[in-house]
């Protein structure tokens, strides 16, 4: 399936922020159940690990959920005492982690960063020197995971934690990454300016929408009316 | 004071960003291993201030209006950009940051960026950050929690902004 890189980039935006701003369960249910099946339809296989991690935070979720969250208590088995807000809480925010997870995975098994890059310069105007910016940071990411890999080997055979904990530790870690970054990223920039980035001129194209882009751009709108629908008319689940 | 930005400055960003791209990945093993044996408050404490480091960093390096909230934002967005669980929220929450790390050099109109200006811009985005937070967790934790967790996260961002001051001042001391 074709969908433009920036539909794909708003529609994930719009999840994310209607994850932030929902309250009501059912709306967050509708549209994880929406979105969730789209995400593991599309990425489910790619991205397992996601996957997994996701279901290991919701674990944390409901941890925290049971030490922090007040209200009526539901259930005692022993010590532990399960209250109706620990439920509440685990739901909403468990069903706010499931949005944000079915954007990453429905953006990120239909399209790529560089495609979207080139979409949003081209498409919707973004100035050059932030995709400049922004895809040479994408390009030298692999790079630095590598040299910070290797980092992490020297700490090894001296001893040191591999993974810093402490303030100094993260010190001794970032300071050698960013010395090696700072010549790499002057010459970058030099090379760049030398090739003439500051007269490159952007060829506008106009949105080219096909009908995956317009089913998708359909289903936000239904989506957001459809929140602000449950919004103003919430159902009754109650959790006292 | 020079606003304009050239090539190589818009390179040295795209670097702060990526190598915050990676660090940031990284940074979510302590944050759990803290958790896990300290608990949230202390996960704060000691890890939150890594996720504000860049906008510090970046200004001290670059030295100009609009510096710090690049970094920080330009990081958030790499990261939303890779595939993680967080996913666009990382970006949501880097422009929260990096506007409020700016202000840190705003108000001093743009004149400084030393250890102070590099504190106050490690500990302002605490601010958005825990009003994000506040939005996605409200139900579980009650609000005294999220008032300790402010000041935990200010306190470790203060902590890691002057050591992003010093980073950039032991790696380029020339600039």
């Amino acid at each position: 399936m074709r969908v433009n890189p920036s539909v794909l980039f708003i529609y994930g935006l719009s999840l994310t922020i209607m994850a932030f701003a929902l309250r009501e369960l059912s709306a967050l249910a509708v549209l994880a159940l929406i979105n969730l099946t789209m995400g593991v339809l599309l990425g489910g296989r790619k991205y397992r690990s996601l996957l997994l991690a996701f279901a290991v935070s919701l674990i944390g979720v409901w941890v925290n959920a049971l030490v922090f969250a007040g209200g009526e208590p539901l259930l005692t088995v022993g010590p532990l005492v399960v209250r109706s807000g620990a439920v509440k809480g685990f739901l909403e925010v468990s069903l706010k982690l499931s949005l944000l997870l079915s954007a990453t995975l429905i953006f990120s098994s239909l399209t790529s960063p560089r495609d979207l890059l080139k979409s949003l310069e081209s498409e919707l105007g973004l100035p050059k020197q932030l995709s400049f910016m922004v895809s040479l940071s994408l390009r030298l990411l692999r790079i630095f995971e590598k040299d910070l890999a290797e980092i992490q080997l020297i700490r090894r055979s001296r001893g040191l934690r591999p993974i810093p904990l402490t303030p100094g530790e993260w010190a001794s870690l970032i300071s050698p990454l960013l010395s090696i970054g700072l010549e790499r990223g002057k010459w970058v920039g030099v090379a760049a300016e030398l090739r003439g980035f500051s007269l490159r001129k952007i060829e506008r194209t106009r949105i080219n929408l096909h009908s995956a882009d317009v089913a998708l751009l359909a289903l936000l709108v239904a989506e957001i009316v459809l929140a602000l629908y449950i919004h103003l008319n919430p159902l009754d689940v109650s959790f006292k | 004071m020079k606003y304009k930005y050239t090539t190589v400055d818009l390179a040295l960003l795209a670097v702060v960003a990526a190598v915050f791209g990676a660090v940031f990945t990284l940074a979510w093993t302590p944050y759990y291993a803290v958790k896990a044996i300290g608990g949230k408050l202390a996960a704060v404490l000691l890890t939150y201030g890594i996720w504000y480091m860049a906008a510090p960093l970046a200004a001290s390096l670059i030295r100009k209006p609009g510096a710090a909230f690049f970094g920080e934002t330009l990081a958030g967005l790499v990261e939303s950009l890779l595939p993680q669980v967080g996913g666009f929220s990382c970006f949501i929450y880097g422009l929260g940051q990096g506007i409020f790390s700016e202000i840190a050099y705003a108000v001093f109109r743009y004149r400084k960026y030393g250890a102070l200006q590099a504190t106050l811009a490690g500990a302002l985005p605490a601010i958005p950050s825990l009003l994000l937070d506040i939005l996605l967790w409200q139900s579980v934790y009650p609000p005294v929690v999220f008032t300790i967790l402010l000041v935990l996260a200010a306190a470790s961002g203060a902590i890691y902004g002057v050591l992003g001051y010093l980073i950039v001042s032991k790696v380029s001391p020339r600039r």
